[in-house]
């Protein structure tokens, strides 16, 4: 039995498809990234678990118990917001024993987990202090603590890090992690940055206008996208994707997995975006712009003639007129007849 | 602007400029606030005589007001007017609040209904409800009838009419305070409403820890505007009772006003409005100081 289970979920507004027939399993102990470009969805999907909206059609379930039409506080299911959303009249301590006290807990009870919230995400110091003491970091720890001192088995998270600056926001992806796995929580996760889904997720579920468009885990995603929208979408920058000459497929290769060389395919190199450890190159070939990410600082005049090569193993194939994967034969491929 | 200011004459004597920019609302507040104030506080201590010439009279107008049985009966009134009106048009205002801000059809003409008395000008306020309490044709005693009681007459006994001055008062500011919770309701952070959501279960836990805290600032205006209200607005004084039957249901305004222009003695009136204004910045004062530590400003 799956620890959450959502079937043919649906959402319209008026003519509008928020949401189209999504399904889809989480294992308990999962960390699950929805991943999407904004307006796909994922905010939605995540506020309908939440019990904040309810989904026009379609059934969920918590370790196999129907909570589709439960109140958002009894479906056992805690939330962090984007804006955190900590009560600005509580202090640290108030806000995380918020849901405790509503619950009526035993005191005793509400101090043990109050003490073991505060530790995990070492808060120790700031507990008597009102939210607008708190630096941003603060405010976010404070919100995974009101998450955590519930004790509900599912967690989700609307772009939880959003507001961090960059340097904090790796280090509380990094914490995050490590305290879900530390607790074993289910975490269903919300976030446009496709780095948070594959370095934290161990599934990550891409939604586009209302669709899955894959799901699966990050290494999956990456090495075998089902789409030309998934392919584009994951791995930065975006796959290159070419028509080959006789229309029938589209050729999709990474930028990183494109090597320069004495010979191979010819180009005209057009632009050099120097990164620091890697330099992006974009270069042109029958008017089909490419672009290659090499190593270093390597020294181009622009309009230099450069030669590409690539294996194999590294090309995608897709349906030009269903925009899908398919995988050719080896008989086939010889075939492929590149621009 | 810039240019202008940093330009001589200007450069050289920027206050008076400065005094240029104050002066219309120094003029204005000056001879309608400042001038009336202190020509109470002087007239209150001296009076003038027919000759023209002032006479010094000290302190024996405010020895007066504390014999004076009419304004006692005026300030005990006002006080027991305030007590009641002010919470209960104030609990009224955020209860109605509540309801309209939720999803319900006809919302806006519910809150159009709430908020009618408000337009209406006191005066006009009174007149109607001159025909509710109108002890023969009046509604209240033809509703009465229905059940069989017999009609009473509501403005003309000691012991209703003030209550019937509070039953306008709350009718009309009720709606109008709504305004203000109705604003303050639609800008709290719906993000807050949602986490309070999934955290308690009990309606009544989320309004009482939640929406009342982020509600405080909009509370205490109200309280401060309510209160403010129940010792200045006596318009319908002059329409329902006049202060009587008896004086029972006369308010400290109303009765600064009879003494002023009924029985033409100013100072007096004047010693009362200085009394009136002492004790209305002494409950602000005290409003704002209780509420220090328990309104959370964002």
């Amino acid at each position: 039995m799956s620890e959450l289970e959502l079937r043919n979920i649906s959402k319209q507004w008026h003519e509008y498809k928020a949401l189209n027939d999504i399904s889809l399993r989480v294992e308990q102990g999962q960390f699950v990234a929805l991943l999407g470009p904004s307006g796909c969805g994922k905010t939605t999907l995540l506020r309908i678990l939440a019990g904040l909206e309810s989904p026009s059609s379609g059934q969920f379930f918590l370790k196999g118990q129907d909570i589709t039409d439960l109140e958002p506080s009894q479906r056992g299911i805690s939330m962090v917001f984007q804006s955190y959303a900590l009560f600005p009249h509580l202090s640290v301590n108030d806000n995380i024993l918020f849901g405790l006290k509503a619950r009526k807990l035993p005191k005793a009870e509400q101090q043990e987990r109050l003490k073991h919230a505060l530790a995990l995400v070492s808060l120790e110091a700031h507990q008597h202090k009102q939210p607008a003491e708190l630096s941003g970091g603060q405010c976010q720890r404070v919100a995974l603590a009101r998450a955590i001192v519930s004790q509900h088995p599912v967690c989700l998270m609307d772009e939880p890090l959003s507001n961090l600056d960059a340097k904090l926001r790796a280090q509380m992806r990094h914490e995050l992690r490590a305290l879900q796995q530390q607790l074993g929580l289910t975490v269903v996760y919300v976030t446009h940055d496709q780095v948070e889904a594959m370095s934290m997720a161990d599934q990550v579920v891409l939604l586009n206008q209302g669709n899955v468009e894959q799901c699966g885990s990050p290494h999956s995603l990456y090495q075998s996208p089902k789409t030309i929208f998934a392919a584009q979408f994951i791995g930065s920058p975006a796959m290159n994707i070419f028509r080959c000459h006789d229309h029938q497929y589209l050729l999709g290769i990474r930028p990183e997995d494109l090597s320069l060389a004495e010979h191979g395919l010819p180009c005209t190199l057009v632009k050099m975006d120097y990164q620091g450890d890697c330099t992006l190159l974009t270069a042109t070939y029958q008017e089909q712009s490419i672009c290659i990410k090499v190593a270093g600082a390597p020294q181009f005049r622009l309009g230099t003639q450069l030669y590409l090569q690539w294996s194999q193993q590294d090309c995608h194939y897709f349906c030009p007129q269903t925009k899908q994967r398919i995988s050719l034969t080896e008989k086939e491929i010889d075939y492929v007849d590149f621009a | 602007m810039r240019n202008f200011l940093f330009t001589s004459p200007w450069r050289r004597q920027p206050w008076v400029f400065a005094w240029l920019c104050l002066l219309p609302a120094l003029t204005l507040l000056g001879a309608f606030t400042y001038l009336p104030v202190i020509n109470s506080i002087f007239s209150s201590f001296f009076s003038s005589t027919g000759s023209g010439s002032t006479l010094y009279t000290g302190f024996d107008n405010v020895h007066y007001l504390a014999d004076d049985p009419v304004f006692i009966k005026a300030l005990t009134n006002n006080a027991w007017y305030a007590l009641f009106t002010v919470p209960t048009s104030v609990i009224l205002a955020l209860t109605m609040a509540l309801w309209v801000n939720q999803k319900l059809k006809g919302r806006s003409f519910l809150r159009l209904g709430f908020f009618l008395p408000t337009l209406l000008p006191m005066v006009a306020a009174a007149n109607v409800w001159l025909f509710f309490y109108e002890p023969n044709i009046g509604l209240l005693n033809r509703f009465l009838s229905v059940f069989g009681i017999n009609g009473y007459n509501w403005l003309g006994d000691p012991d209703t009419s003030l209550g019937a001055l509070m039953m306008l008062t709350i009718w009309k500011e009720a709606g109008f305070f709504m305004i203000f919770y109705l604003a303050a309701l639609q800008s709290l952070p719906s993000d807050l409403i949602e986490a309070a959501r999934l955290e308690s279960p009990s309606r009544w836990y989320r309004f009482r820890k939640v929406v009342m805290p982020l509600l405080a600032p909009t509370t205490l205006f109200v309280l401060i505007n309510a209160l403010i209200n129940a010792f200045k607005l006596v318009d319908h004084l002059f329409i329902l009772t006049k202060g009587g039957p008896n004086n029972a249901s006369t308010l400290l305004l109303y009765y600064i006003y009879e003494t002023a222009f009924s029985y033409l003695d100013q100072p007096y009136a004047a010693t009362q409005t200085l009394f009136l204004l002492a004790v209305l910045a002494l409950v602000s004062a005290l409003q704002f100081a209780l509420s220090r530590n328990k309104v959370h400003y964002q």
